[in-house]
């Protein structure tokens, strides 16, 4: 009898083990494919690969949140006329360049916000215009993990917008304690005080209060966009893995990424340099799998947050670096606290070079 | 593909129940080593089977918070305030490592210790509760008796079904051998993938410093051993790289008779470890790293009959490799937990029984394997 109860038993775990959802982070997948488009009455907007988060959509005005310093606006206009488009996280010095040439914006409310009034008589399509020299090296800082550190984060952005010719942060996750909307708001408004955009992953304290929290202020998890000839990749490994779907664009954006310096930062690192913490992915085995299709495109640097320390250390020979000091109760021992990253890569015209070499350092925010 | 094998385990225990129950209930007592005899010292041997039903309601609540409650109200008081006890120390020992990787900041000097800890904890805690349960729920004898003689050849073949949405692998053929010499124990398996190029293959050495082995009869099932293995993971050309891993555990077992006759014939494992690892790749370069090892399980024996053999495990698995790998729990806490399964091991028939396990992870693994088993009794 016993023997019975226990095959049903264990025939129910094994249902269990095979009916359990595997794809985390799927469904964020998915949330991801409907960023970047909005449709009211007879007008449409889609802006390209979801880079412009549609955060308002009125007949006459938009409201976006950027993703990248430069993406493409379909605009189908209905019967409005006179539009007036608020880019919000972009380049001081951003314009459009529409059908008829360039469309000059207006500082808005926030260093990294533009006003452009455009007319559209029909569809049309316009590009955000921002100066691009692929011959001068390019910086940018990564920072990560401020969570319930919100309130002082003034401190970092204080020291962050000090930093010469920085041209916008990369921001591998975990903005907020819970990621409730409030939370999400307050770092919204608090970022805004850079002086150059922060383009940013979650991390899995955004999944504290909801899988879609983050995707109504920022826009999408995964995405991937080409600056100055280099190209920066943003992953979503809030869930300590990477689904399938997003593998499936991954892969489009390492061909994309071939022979150009490649950036690619997600929060979770697929291994952590202290490998029995495990404070990585939940299968190494998926972890090197990510790292060899990396190492089989030739990414030339990796970023991660997670970890609450700074470590530089190398996977599959590609360089790593984890910077977890935004605030969060950081990690004992280690010698560092509040702090982020600034890196100078070098001129688009030496990403031919294998792992052209790059310069990096550490700013420590008393 | 994972419909498929969901009904065939399903037909599977149609089938084979029946005769499963059979094979426990008629084994030929023809062997010379005694059979386990009823315990007159079991406290709750005059439960009827109502009774146990009631006890086992009131194990679970207001047991799943009072954990021995169940027993308490069956008048054995004694186990009833040692399960508290054994709650209070997996509270205890959650409690110390939580709070030490939360100061710590899970710092790489304390995170070993700390995570060992607190896993533990969680053993000792979901321990306390299922002994309660099972200890009234159960009749006299419990549900079986280990053998405390070991075999010396454990042979095992079988299928493993192996699900992973980020990996083309499905089917594998799976062989394994336990071969024991006295305190030695080595243990070679292979996996091998009939629709990919993944091939698993592991070698474990243990040495057992307590409990039962081929040449020497033990107290009961419990067992203190120390394990060395190595594992070569291929995940093939289009994947392009490969695991080597080297690992020391502490593997242990305690049967829960030792603690009241009422627990007779469950148990519990508890193992720690250590495993550094290296990745080579087709490209890019190499890259080691550590690896903590570890886990527990809470189980029963099954079957009191001479010759046969039988157990039941919920496992939990702290490893973060191999088919299984970590739990995707989607929230905050992310990446930091192991797999969790269950284990059959079930004599039918002489020398041969099944073996099945289960496990959920990043990936959900079945395997169904037919075993093959030279000694052991008892």
């Amino acid at each position: 009898m016993a023997g019975r109860i226990t095959f049903v038993a264990f025939l129910g775990v094994v249902l269990i083990s095979q009916t359990s959802c595997l794809n985390v982070g799927e469904e964020r997948a998915r949330l991801d494919e409907k960023v970047g488009k909005a449709a009211l009455e007879d007008a449409a907007i889609l802006t390209s690969d979801g880079l412009g988060h549609v955060r308002a959509f009125e007949l006459g005005r938009i409201e976006l949140w950027s993703q990248a310093p430069t993406y493409t606006i379909e605009l189908t206009p209905g019967q409005t006329r006179a539009w007036t488009i608020e880019l919000r996280n972009v380049l001081p010095e951003t314009n459009l360049e529409g059908p008829a040439g360039q469309v000059n914006c207006t500082p808005g409310r926030a260093p990294t916000t533009r006003i452009c009034d455009v007319q559209a008589d029909g569809p049309v399509s316009f590009a955000l215009s921002v100066a691009q020299d692929e011959s001068q090296p390019l910086k940018f800082a990564l920072f990560a993990d401020v969570q319930k550190a919100i309130e002082e984060v003034d401190e970092l952005f204080d020291a962050m917008a000090r930093e010469d010719d920085v041209r916008f942060a990369v921001m591998s996750g975990d903005l907020t304690d819970t990621g409730t909307p409030a939370q999400l708001e307050r770092f919204q408004t608090k970022m805004e005080l850079l002086p150059y955009p922060v383009y940013a992953t979650l991390g899995n304290h955004e999944l504290g209060s909801g899988e879609d929290n983050f995707h109504r202020y920022f826009g999408r998890g995964n995405y991937s966009f080409e600056f100055a000839g280099r190209r920066f990749t943003m992953l979503d490994s809030a869930g300590a893995a990477i689904p399938q779907t997003v593998r499936g664009w991954l892969n489009n954006w390492l061909d994309a990424g071939d022979g150009k310096f490649h950036v690619v930062a997600m929060h979770i690192p697929p291994m952590d340099p202290v490998g029995g913490r495990n404070g990585g992915f939940a299968s190494r085995d998926e972890a090197r799998d990510l790292i060899a299709q990396f190492a089989k495109h030739d990414v030339d640097l990796t970023l991660y947050g997670h970890v609450h320390s700074y470590h530089e250390y190398e996977n599959a020979g590609i360089p790593a670096f984890i910077s977890g000091g935004g605030g969060a109760q950081g990690e004992r021992l280690d010698d560092i606290d509040k702090h982020f990253v600034v890196f100078e890569v070098p001129p688009a015209t030496q990403a031919g070079s294998r792992h052209p070499p790059f310069e990096s350092w550490v700013v420590r925010v008393e | 593909m994972r419909t498929v094998l969901v009904s065939v385990l399903v037909t599977f225990a149609l089938l084979c129940a029946p005769t499963l129950g059979f094979a426990q209930s008629t084994t030929k007592l023809e062997s010379d080593v005694p059979v386990v005899e009823a315990s007159a010292a079991d406290p709750l041997a005059h439960l009827t089977a109502g009774e146990r039903a009631v006890y086992s309601g009131l194990a679970v609540v207001p047991g799943i918070a009072v954990h021995g409650a169940g027993h308490w109200f069956a008048g054995d008081r004694s186990t009833g305030y040692k399960l508290l006890a054994m709650e209070g120390i997996g509270l205890a020992m959650i409690g110390l490592g939580l709070f030490s990787l939360a100061i710590t900041g899970a710092a790489s000097q304390f995170v070993l210790p700390t995570t060992h800890l607190t896993y533990t904890g969680f053993g000792v805690f979901i321990g306390s509760f299922a002994e309660d349960l099972y200890g009234v729920a159960t009749p006299d004898n419990g549900t079986g008796s280990p053998q405390v003689q070991a075999p010396w050849l454990e042979a095992a073949l079988g299928y493993q079904y192996a699900y992973n949405p980020n990996f083309d692998f499905g089917s594998f053929a799976h062989v394994g051998l336990d071969g024991r010499w006295k305190a030695w124990r080595l243990s070679p398996s292979l996996w091998l993938a009939m629709d990919d190029e993944n091939v698993r293959v592991e070698a474990d050495a243990a040495y057992r410093f307590i409990g039962p082995r081929p040449d020497r009869t033990a107290e009961d099932g419990s067992y203190l051993e120390l394990e060395t293995g190595y594992a070569y993971h291929n995940y093939g050309e289009e994947e392009g790289f490969a695991e080597h891993s080297v690992d020391v555990l502490v593997n242990t077992r305690y049967d829960f008779q030792r603690l009241s006759e009422s627990l007779a014939g469950s148990f519990m494992d508890f193992a720690w470890g250590i495993g550094i690892q290296r990745y080579v790749r087709e490209f890019g370069t190499a890259d080691s790293t550590t690896i903590t090892l570890g886990g527990f399980a809470w189980g029963f024996y099954l079957g009191h009959g001479p010759d046969g053999w039988g157990e039941f495990a919920l496992v939990y698995d702290h490893r973060h490799d191999g088919f299984a790998g970590g739990f995707k729990f989607p929230g905050v806490g992310s990446g930091v937990a192991g797999s969790f399964g269950a284990r059959l091991d079930l004599h039918v028939w002489d020398k041969f029984g099944i073996r099945a396990t289960t496990a959920i992870g990043s990936a959900s693994v079945s395997t169904l394997d037919v075993v093959y088993q030279i000694g052991g009794s008892r």
